[in-house]
């Protein structure tokens, strides 16, 4: 065998498309048509990877998914390297109780895969959203065996247009998602096993309907009347 | 009972408190009379003899290092000394700076004799490596009297120990320099022949102190003495051996005295929650250096990383010369409750991973939020010291954004406004101003925005729904 293949193989890099390996346990994303799309869900433990915007849906998407989790395990959701400033409202109205929410804001970016690190390591974070400006692929790789030993999900949002930069990281999940009139558009870029290569649009009209563009026929039965100036 | 009083002397305190302990000679001394206090084994083996001045000390051995006594570090020692021996017995009284009388008339009957009692303080003493002189008799000066002549006996009967007392040199005790020469001048040099003397010769000769000090030192007076009774809070200094330069010099001291932190802070089944290191440099202003830990900690395990963390960031203005190391608040000890069936996988409750965070990144950098009962969304959201807060029930607004800016910013982007408006005010009871219109809007780039239209219609951006 080609001895870069070989290497890459060692590394975890690269798989073969009939090699079973044990995909983990899924966890349902709580929106039916994306769990049919992952094939179960989201994984229960490891890193997820998102690239997206900061404010198309991206925390959004795995609302069902923490919630879900902290209902099973009221562990700590931890929030590191947060790009503003949480607002404690819409998590309390999301279903999290504000004593289980930690929020850390480490001055200096390299401090951000530490922070996480001990947070994994203590055991009793159990959800982790990071936000991390710069991290090494030896750092990534810490963080994915933490998270796995703990059995704690870690979800890492990085900005879209860095994602050709960032594919060679250890996780579980790679995710892009970019914005769709009536909710997002999901592309699986890495995981675990065979999957779909076709993005896939999710409506999340029914869970998120504040957030989705009014549909041309809803905007048809808007009974709002223009009055005419008056000159 | 009759008393019986044991006095531990320790002549060589300060040299015995340095950690580590010096390998090479190191001699003691007191520089306004230029003679040596206190020496080691390798010195004495060098010839180094006590009461020498420093020249000859040089002479002897040029590459000895010398330091200089301090009464204050041995009178320190002696506090923690008697903070440990007070777990076996009840009436401790301190002679500074380097002397302590135990009472042991009162513990005979628990510990089953006088034997039992000394091996038990004796076993501590040698844990601690001091050296001891030690004396029991029927009087505390006459205890003090024997221990310093060097007695190491512990003499119960009151026919033991006065013969033994009578054979005392009188330069010894505390009579002052011109009794002594006076009594020399006598032919009286011990004890003995200076009691063999009828009252009423010595009283027409002597002044009354010297009437004193012998009805005490017989046991005949009383001598009153001062009990010792413990500090309710854990404090003790220690002085370097060498200067430290930096701060990670100082970590194998204070981890030194983390154990004697828990040592402490276990006998008295407490914990501390926080950690005060004063650090006294030479020429400049002492330092300081907090380090909390808001579920209280015992064990130097646990202490050392955090010290550690904390003196990584530390800037040491000056070259160390003394730690003193104190504990803040101290509670009861009551153990959190873990799930029997479902062991954690980590080792950490949630409040001694924010002490470790913060011993890092700095109390302001980790915080937990909570909602306050106010109309102003930036308001709304406060941050709190992790784990304070009571349990209070706000209920939340719903169609919240997720983060907030840190302030509202002017809408610089074309935005289509998708739901909305819902007006919020501040009352104007409370001396509000502020009237915002809030929309929720989609950016072009497919980003959802929170903004607002003051009553001057100008549009802000103030939250972002990610």
């Amino acid at each position: 065998m080609n001895a870069i293949i070989h290497s890459l193989k060692q590394r975890r890099l690269l798989w073969q498309g009939r090699q079973q390996e044990s995909l983990g346990t899924l966890s349902e994303t709580g929106y039916a048509t994306l769990d049919e799309y992952l094939q179960g869900g989201f994984p229960e433990q490891g890193v997820i990877q998102v690239f997206s915007d900061i404010g198309v849906g991206e925390v959004r998407l795995f609302c069902p998914f923490l919630h879900q989790r902290y209902q099973r395990q009221r562990g700590l959701l931890v929030f590191i390297g947060l790009p503003y400033q949480l607002h404690a409202e819409f998590w309390q109205e999301q279903g999290f109780d504000l004593q289980d929410i930690l929020v850390i804001a480490p001055k200096k970016p390299e401090d951000v895969a530490w922070a996480a690190e001990q947070c994994l390591h203590s055991g009793c974070c159990d959800m982790l959203l990071l936000w991390p400006e710069k991290l090494t692929y030896a750092q990534g790789r810490r963080l994915q065996l933490a998270a796995v030993a703990a059995g704690a999900s870690l979800l890492m949002f990085r900005p879209i247009d860095t994602y050709q930069q960032w594919q060679g990281m250890p996780v579980e999940l790679s995710l892009a998602i970019r914005p769709s009139t009536s909710g997002i558009e999901l592309e699986v870029l890495k995981m675990k096993g065979p999957f779909p290569r076709i993005p896939h649009t999710l409506h999340w009209q029914r869970q998120w309907p504040h957030l989705v563009m009014p549909t041309s026929s809803s905007l048809a039965n808007d009974n709002v009347l223009a009055f005419p100036r008056v000159s | 009972m009759s008393p019986l009083w044991l006095y531990l002397h320790f002549p060589q305190m300060q040299l015995d408190s340095l950690h580590p302990p010096p390998e090479g000679p190191l001699v003691i001394l007191e520089p306004r009379k230029n003679r040596v206090l206190q020496r080691n084994l390798p010195a004495q083996n060098g010839g180094v003899s006590l009461g020498m001045g420093l020249a000859s000390v040089a002479a002897l051995l040029p590459q000895i290092e010398v330091m200089t006594y301090q009464p204050e570090l041995e009178q320190q020692r002696l506090q923690a000394l008697a903070e440990d021996l007070y777990q076996w017995c009840a009436d401790i009284s301190l002679d500074p700076p380097s002397g302590m009388w135990l009472g042991c008339h009162s513990m005979l009957r628990l510990y089953g004799g006088l034997k039992a009692y000394w091996q038990l303080i004796d076993a501590y003493l040698h844990q601690q490596k001091v050296c001891t002189h030690y004396a029991v008799a029927g009087s505390p000066l006459g205890a003090k009297l024997l221990a310093k002549q060097g007695a190491q006996h512990l003499y119960e009967k009151t026919d033991e120990w006065l013969p033994a007392l009578k054979a005392c040199q009188l330069s010894l005790t505390e009579l002052t320099s011109a009794h002594c020469q006076q009594l020399a001048r006598l032919g009286i040099q011990t004890l003995g022949p200076l009691l063999g003397l009828p009252l009423k010769e010595l009283a027409r000769r002597f002044d009354i102190q010297l009437m004193t000090y012998l009805g005490r030192v017989t046991g005949q007076l009383k001598h009153p003495l001062p009990w010792f009774r413990p500090p309710s809070q854990f404090s003790r200094s220690r002085e370097l051996r060498y200067e430290a330069e930096t701060s990670q010099a100082l970590l194998p001291i204070i981890g030194f005295m983390l154990g004697e932190l828990e040592a402490y802070l276990r006998q008295r089944n407490l914990l501390a929650s926080g950690l005060k290191i004063t650090l006294s440099l030479r020429d400049k202003k002492q330092q300081q250096l907090e380090i909390a830990a808001a579920q209280g900690e015992y064990q130097q395990a646990r202490w050392l990383p955090l010290v550690t963390l904390k003196l990584e960031r530390f800037q040491l203005t000056g070259p160390v010369q003394y730690i003193t190391l104190s504990s803040q608040t101290e509670r009861p000890l009551s153990p959190a409750r873990e799930d029997l069936f479902q062991p954690a996988s980590g080792t950490l409750q949630p409040a001694q991973l924010v002490a470790l965070l913060q011993a890092k990144l700095g109390n302001h950098a980790v915080y937990s939020v909570a909602l306050a009962d106010r109309h102003c969304p930036e308001q709304t959201s406060v941050r709190l010291v992790p784990f304070t807060l009571a349990p209070q029930r706000i209920t939340a607004q719903p169609k919240r954004p997720s983060l907030l800016l840190p302030r509202a910013l002017p809408l610089s982007q074309q935005v289509q406004v998708v739901s909305g408006p819902e007006r919020i005010a501040e009352p104007w009871w409370q001396g509000g101003h502020t009237q915002r219109d809030y929309f929720i809007a989609r950016a072009q780039d497919g980003r959802w925005l929170w903004i607002y239209r003051t009553p001057d219609m100008r549009w802000y951006w103030h939250g972002i729904f990610c």
